[in-house]
């Protein structure tokens, strides 16, 4: 992962993740890649269940959840799924 | 300085404000004394238990008791030591030989509870290159299990066959084996996998294998109890399956069979297994003998499921909400967190046990009244479950009055 969340990914990547993520905005914070889910999102177990889910469907992709703990903000999603794409379908 | 205790600082905060009222705390019960299968006093009072999991009621079989009893006498009060050092008696075998004519599988292995079973069985057999595709309601221990393993986990939409298979064919052109893990029956709101829709995805790819936690379903399902598996006719399409004996076993422990040929290799490699005390003599007997019992139980799950019939289409008519479809699991979904709550009191107050589950750990983060019952529980004591239910849920306005409900019924 690069040292700079959400920085050098894909921007079709980028517009994707936000694009999912926005039904499951109920705060109504604006979402920046320092967004963080927990804090600032409200996310709990539940709802990151679906929203992952939501994820792999939109970018037909596997996303671990041996991932998730490292996953705190919107920029590190953002990153670590850049990766994911390009892996599976680079 | 920060105290140790601090991060917990939230839990804390949560608790308080559910039950620190000074009223019956629903996660700090205590059985004064158990009376039979079915009841208990609690705070003085004599108590219908309708939310233990004894689904067949077997904990005071006569012939469980006495091979207990025996073995207490002849092997001592505990073996001191774990299944790989000096902990597997005769008895431990006999048990594993036990369970493979019971599921008529070649082999077993005998864990010290279900949940190290999971643990033992879900963090060995699958390595780093491997996949784990789990339903996402299963039970904490299969969460705790896969994270202790190092396969790559995904999930997959609770009893749904279409998106598992959907996730199984993004990972197709990936090395590496896949484990599909699902429930017999789904212990928070006692609904069924759709096994013969999992087993027809599972066997379009190669490299999937399929385990099937019974906790819930031995005893419960299947003309011998061997649970979901045998009830659908599928037993060789499930490649291992754990259970417990802490259920309608009637004591403690748990298991895994399977027909794989290597199977027994996991005996050397299973952490929860090598590392931990193996199960005392006297449990080991009974648990023999009460596999017995579980197999030749036609009787015993006849009267559960009228049991579970009778609550269930009487829960329903009172107008609860009921989690599932009709299985020895009944959950009655409360509107939030503070009614379960003072539902649970209402009910606990009036001589009913239940269990009281509370989101993250309950599927829809549902607040869930969840009773269990037992083939021992009497007819009567169904009917009693009805009345407070419905006294609890009236005076809580859960449901309608009764008197409102005959009349919107005609």
């Amino acid at each position: 992962m690069s040292a700079e969340p959400g920085d050098g990914a894909s921007q079709d990547v980028r517009a994707a993740v936000l694009e999912v993520l926005n039904p499951f905005n109920k705060t109504g914070v604006t979402l920046t890649d320092e967004t963080r889910f927990t804090e600032d999102l409200n996310f709990d177990s539940l709802l990151v269940m679906e929203f992952v889910a939501a994820l792999e469907d939109r970018l037909d992709i596997s996303v671990p959840l041996n991932i998730l703990p490292d996953i705190e903000t919107v920029g590190q999603l953002v990153t670590a799924t850049d990766q994911i794409v390009r892996e599976e379908h680079g | 300085m920060a105290d140790l205790f601090d991060r917990f600082e939230p839990l804390l905060q949560r608790k308080e404000s559910l039950v620190g009222d000074g009223g019956h705390d629903p996660f700090q019960v205590e059985m004064d004394e158990v009376l039979s299968q079915t009841e208990a006093m609690i705070g003085g009072r004599k108590t219908i238990l309708a939310g233990t999991n004894n689904y067949l009621g077997l904990t005071f079989a006569p012939d469980a008791l006495k091979a207990a009893h025996d073995a207490l006498d002849a092997a001592g009060t505990g073996t001191t030591g774990s299944r790989v050092a000096n902990g597997t008696y005769a008895g431990h075998k006999a048990l594993e030989t036990e369970l493979c004519s019971f599921f008529e599988k070649n082999h077993a292995i005998v864990f010290s509870t279900g949940y190290l079973a999971n643990l033992s069985v879900l963090s060995t057999l699958v390595g780093p290159e491997d996949y784990i595709l789990m339903d996402a309601d299963c039970h904490a221990s299969i969460y705790d299990g896969v994270r202790m393993g190092q396969a790559q986990i995904i999930r997959f939409k609770h009893n749904d066959a279409a998106d598992l298979d959907k996730r199984l064919g993004r990972l197709a052109k990936k090395p590496g084996n896949k484990l599909i893990v699902i429930e017999g029956i789904y212990s928070m709101l006692g609904d069924k996998a759709p096994l013969a829709d999992i087993v027809a995805v599972k066997n379009k790819y190669e490299d999937a294998y399929l385990l099937s936690d019974e906790a819930h379903s031995v005893g419960v399902l299947g003309r011998h109890g061997r649970g979901l598996p045998e009830e659908c006719g599928l037993e060789d399409d499930v490649d291992f399956i754990v259970g417990t004996f802490s259920k309608s076993v009637g004591t403690v422990g748990g298991f895994c069979v399977s027909n794989h040929p290597k199977f027994d290799l996991l005996r050397l490699a299973c952490r929860p297994y090598i590392f931990t005390a193996s199960l005392p003599p006297s449990v080991v007997a009974s648990a023999k003998v009460s596999l017995g019992l579980v197999h030749s139980g036609g009787a015993l799950r006849k009267r559960l499921m009228r049991n579970a019939e009778r609550l269930h289409s009487g829960l329903s008519a009172l107008g609860f909400h009921l989690g599932g479809e009709v299985s020895p699991v009944v959950a009655v979904v409360a509107p939030d967190v503070e009614t379960g709550v003072a539902f649970w009191r209402g009910l606990i107050d009036s001589g009913v046990y239940v269990n009281l589950a509370l989101p993250p750990a309950t599927p829809h983060n549902y607040t869930l009244l969840r009773c269990s019952l037992c083939a021992a529980h009497t007819l009567e004591q169904v009917d009693r479950l009805i009345e407070i239910f419905g006294e609890v849920g009236t005076a809580l306005g859960v449901i309608p009055a009764v008197a409102e409900a005959k009349a919107a019924h005609g």
